[in-house]
């Protein structure tokens, strides 16, 4: 399922160097090209549940998970996850949480008072096959007087692996009308 | 509250003109992206500061004390342009000392599937539900509400290319 070049010695060891220099890291091709597409593909049809609470978040789950994702999901919570996202981060974390956002055209996510996430590591499996950057919906990390620490772009079967520090939070920004009927599909877990 | 054709036709003609000459700066933040000017009361330009002091005058925060069933004694002042894309999201104004929010919009050639339109939300214990009432863009237009725990309120998304133009600010 995982592409075999990330068990390699040197490529989590590269991974490593540019994640301790910036606090971010992008792996890019993370998925075998099938397990990817039998996972990203169907969501793009899926029947979706709406979650709305307007002064904090707007997006979507859906309805039913298929064996793929699912698939994903649990070996978020393997030891061969944390081994891998530990090697990365240099420092031994446990998974601790994850659901499946969905973004569609109005959807976002703010920062709120009553949203606050402890400091730890976003880990965000980007299951997006097809989207038009202008859209929007990237993820941004902002400190605690709003500046912008990290954008992580959308980008289709990506792992990125965020450091979030003390009073760093996260948001999604509005997804736009150039967005049509394309969906942002992330799995999002917290290490820490 | 919206009061419509508020202002002079003329008056209003020459302030959306003389607002449109100005720097407006590119913000963007996770509850909004948008264009905004200086503080009107920093400006040099004549006319725009002559619609700012009649806001702040004593005799025009007395109208609005009135009106509103609130005293006001002053208030500040920003332009905006809402470009395609632009929004803001669902937020209640609440900021130290703003009593009454208001919008003066100055677009011109709004439909509802432009966009842009102000939403206003229900509420159940102070937390926004859904929305309540929204008013697609309308040349001279001015709106006024009560900034309270449940006065959410929205800028929805531009979908076209014209430009939603407003004064807006707070009475203090």
């Amino acid at each position: 399922m995982i592409h075999p070049q990330y068990y390699l010695t040197s490529t989590v060891r590269a991974a490593a160097r540019q994640f301790a220099k910036e606090g971010s890291i992008q792996l890019r091709q993370f998925l075998l090209p099938d397990a990817y597409k039998k996972a990203a593909l169907p969501l793009q049809k899926a029947a979706l549940r709406e979650q709305y609470l307007p002064d904090q978040y707007h997006c979507h789950e859906p309805k039913k998970i298929s064996a793929a994702v699912k698939q994903l999901q649990r070996w978020l919570k393997t030891k061969e996850a944390a081994t891998i996202i530990s090697a990365v981060i240099q420092k031994k974390v446990r998974y601790k949480e994850s659901c499946l956002c969905v973004y569609t055209h109005r959807d976002y996510t703010v920062r709120h008072d009553k949203n606050t996430e402890p400091p730890g590591y976003d880990v965000l499996l980007d299951l997006t096959p097809r989207w038009n950057n202008r859209a929007c919906g990237h993820h941004s990390y902002v400190d605690a007087d709003g500046n912008e620490l990290v954008r992580i772009p959308v980008a289709g079967n990506t792992l990125a692996i965020i450091s979030r520090p003390n009073g760093a939070q996260k948001f999604v920004k509005y997804v736009n009308h150039f967005a049509g009927k394309d969906r942002r599909v992330v799995l999002e877990a917290r290490f820490a | 509250m919206v009061l419509r054709d508020f202002f002079s036709p003329a008056k209003i003609r020459r302030v959306r003109q003389e607002l449109l000459r100005q720097n407006f700066e590119f913000k963007e933040s996770d509850l909004f992206r948008l264009h905004q000017t200086a503080d009107i009361l920093t400006l040099s330009n004549k006319v725009l500061r002559e619609f700012f002091d009649f806001f702040s005058s004593k005799d025009f925060c007395a109208y609005i004390s009135k009106i509103t069933k609130t005293r006001v004694t002053k208030a500040d002042m920003s332009g905006f342009i809402y470009s395609s894309t632009d929004h803001l999201l669902p937020h209640d104004d609440r900021l130290e000392g703003r009593k009454i929010a208001y919008i003066v919009n100055l677009s011109e050639g709004f439909t509802k599937k432009d966009g842009g339109a102000l939403s206003f939300f229900a509420t159940k214990n102070n937390r926004p539900t859904k929305i309540m009432q929204s008013f697609t863009p309308t040349g001279n237009t001015f709106f006024l509400f009560k900034v309270t725990s449940q006065s959410f309120h929205q800028v929805d998304e531009v979908l076209s290319d014209k430009k939603r133009i407003s004064l807006a600010g707070w009475f203090y």
